[in-house]
């Protein structure tokens, strides 16, 4: 059975249902991820990109239902294959680390540093899967060996400080793998590694994902690096899902004025770099500040009086199975609607 | 390892010389004559003379000081010149192991107060307990310890007859209950603060973070993640604290009839019975210094980043 073809619904390994995200702040408050709804099927890889501030990250810790103190999730729900309920932290033993798994952004920080290697593989395994002292040490010889560790038998006895960056995010992803999960949320995974160790980073996270029949759902805010590891794109805007569909799709023809802007703002690597890299002019709106309509329209080349009066919903394009938040999306009477952002 | 183990000993033995060296020196700058203070206020002057002849005080202060460390060279710290006929190393070590069992006990009573209740505070801050245990903490630190133990010697001891009043007896442990918890309250509020601040710091780091994602029971993340972290720093302080408390702990040893080293050191003072002061604070001073790379080496075990940064 090919993991490449799409799978139906029913199919899905995780189903995001309306996600909201609100934080107190000093006007009430702020609704950082506002109606976030997706699904990631078996073995899928999905992407979600956006810039910093949009969200993606609390998306993942809501999936895995550790929001920081003062967040929470205020509406919506979560649900994974086989399990009727709804995630949340009281049945988080029954899933969390086994059925998904995360690993986060900062490799340097996310082992512990006065705790030895060996333990922080093993005691996972011990606890979700009950293996004996034995069968666990043997099995992380084997998790390290498979995501490139040199000498795993002389890793496990040595604690992190020893590690360089790129290798303790092999072994952070060791560890997230070891219980077999169905999905593996990846935030910004290979941000703080040089450039030539985030490939091979990525290639480890295909190949892992692979061999263990994970999905995955990899947040970057770099759209070069999700479209070359992803099947399907979600881009995140102030807290929303602007645009989603299938890469190849939502590369070659992006719907959303956001999305085309992210493209033009990837340098390419095969024509010539323009003087200055593009940007997108202006900056997002803070943190979860309410906006009345648009939140992309002040910075929106196509922006009309509508898109400041009322917020576009996140609506199905007649094509294929993709989906957009703009007014001016398939509208083909819409004032220059290919001029693109200056 | 080794050579650092070589470099701190002389350190350590540099630094011991010094204090003595110090203390005899001080001993010395008293406006007071020792012999004065050995043969009483009623002696003649001339029986004051043969007195300090016999004492080796009519000798000029350098050779003092030299047949002292002759003497120190060997393990021989001296006679007292007030005790007749009692050797310095003698009275220490019989005042030693009360003073021992003291320090041992107030360190425990700060570790089994502070600890738990810095972590409990810490993982429900703000709660009925958090402000309970920083009053508490606050209590601890500001109630001066002379009151605090003639507080418990009162109502514990007095009123309602739990405990032995005063002095030492047998079981010792029996006697030692309330000053080690008269000595212990001080640095138990301390420590509950450090512990509590330290774990919350700690709480937010990204390795808990990545703990929970893992899927780990909040149990086995307390003890393997977290506290471990909190311990560095409570390591050290304790340490000191158990080298401080050694050297003698002379107004808890007062307030409840202990003869331990503080006693005699103070009393030794009172006299200037200069072989029994240099005695004593050198004692002080090795306690100190052993404790204080006790509690390097002892880093080296808990922080395993300090074990690397050395060779270097």
């Amino acid at each position: 059975m090919s993991l490449v073809e799409p799978m139906p619904e029913t199919d899905a390994v995780v189903v995001v249902d309306s996600l909201s995200v609100t934080f107190p702040s000093d006007e009430g408050v702020a609704e950082v991820v506002r109606g976030v709804s997706f699904s990631v099927g078996k073995g899928q890889r999905i992407g979600l990109v956006g810039e910093s501030g949009s969200g993606k990250s609390l998306t993942a810790r809501a999936i895995m239902q550790l929001i920081p103190s003062p967040g929470s999730v205020s509406a919506g729900e979560i649900r994974i294959a086989g399990n009727s309920a709804a995630l949340s932290t009281a049945n988080a033993p029954q899933w969390r680390g086994t059925t998904v798994a995360m690993i986060t952004q900062d490799p340097l920080s996310s082992l512990n540093p006065l705790v030895r290697i060996g333990v922080q593989i093993t005691e996972m395994l011990r606890h979700h899967l009950n293996y004996t002292r034995t069968q666990a040490r043997a099995r992380a010889v084997e998790l390290l060996s498979a995501v490139g560790i040199p000498n795993p038998p002389r890793t496990l006895r040595q604690f992190p400080s020893v590690l360089s960056g790129g290798m303790r995010q092999r072994v952070a992803l060791a560890i997230a793998i070891s219980c077999n999960p169905s999905l593996l949320i990846a935030d910004e995974p290979t941000t703080a590694l040089d450039v030539t160790i985030q490939a091979q980073v990525l290639d480890l996270l295909e190949e892992m994902s692979a061999t263990h029949h994970s999905a995955v759902l990899l947040i970057s805010h770099d759209l070069g690096v999700v479209a070359n590891f992803c099947d399907e794109i979600l881009v995140m805007y102030a807290g929303r899902i602007v645009e989603s569909g299938p890469t190849d799709q939502l590369i070659e023809d992006p719907q959303h004025p956001y999305t085309t802007a992210l493209l033009t703002s990837v340098p390419s690597m095969t024509e010539a770099l323009p003087e200055r890299l593009v940007s997108i002019a202006g900056s997002p709106p803070v943190g979860g500040v309410a906006v009345k309509g648009c939140a992309f329209a002040p910075r929106c080349a196509l922006a009309q009086p509508r898109c400041f009066e009322d917020e576009p919903a996140l609506r199905q394009l007649d094509v294929s199975a993709r989906r957009v938040a703009c007014h001016a999306a398939g509208n083909a009477t819409w004032p220059s609607r290919f001029q693109g952002p200056s | 390892m080794s050579g650092w183990v070589i470099r701190r000993f002389l350190q350590m033995i540099l630094v011991v010389f010094g204090v003595v060296t110090l203390a005899f020196v001080f001993a010395f700058l008293v406006p007071a004559n020792p012999a004065r203070m050995v043969a009483g206020p009623q002696a003649s002057p001339a029986a004051v003379a043969s007195i300090a002849h016999q004492l080796g005080l009519d000798r000029s202060t350098w050779s003092q000081y030299w047949s002292f460390l002759g003497r120190l060279v060997h393990g021989n710290l001296g006679i007292s010149f007030v005790l007749q006929g009692r050797t310095v190393a003698s009275e220490i070590l019989r005042a030693l192991p009360y003073t021992a069992f003291l320090a041992v006990g107030g360190v425990i009573w700060e570790v089994i107060i502070g600890i738990p209740a810095g972590v409990i505070a810490a993982y429900k801050p703000r709660s009925f307990f958090d402000r309970f245990a920083t009053l508490g903490a606050l209590f601890g630190l500001s109630a001066p310890p002379f009151w605090l133990g003639l507080m418990l010697i009162y109502f514990l001891s007095y009123r309602w007859s739990i405990f032995p009043l005063n002095g030492v007896g047998s079981p010792l442990i029996w006697y030692m209950i309330l000053p080690s918890f008269t000595l212990g309250v001080g640095g138990a509020a301390f420590y509950s603060r450090m512990v509590r601040t330290t774990i919350l710091q700690v709480l937010r780091s990204p390795f808990i973070e990545f703990a929970r994602l893992k899927g780990m029971p909040e149990r086995t993340i307390l003890f393997r993640h977290v506290v471990r972290h909190a311990l560095i720093p409570v390591v050290t302080m304790l340490g000191m604290d158990l080298g401080y408390f050694l050297g003698g702990v002379l107004i808890i040893e007062s307030i409840f009839g202990i003869p331990g080293v503080g006693q005699l050191a103070f009393a030794s003072i009172s006299t200037l019975d200069v072989p029994m002061i240099t005695g004593t604070v050198m004692v002080a001073a090795i306690f100190m210094v052993v404790m204080s790379f006790i509690v390097d080496v002892a880093y080296t075990f808990i922080d395993p980043r300090v074990r690397l940064n050395r060779g270097q």
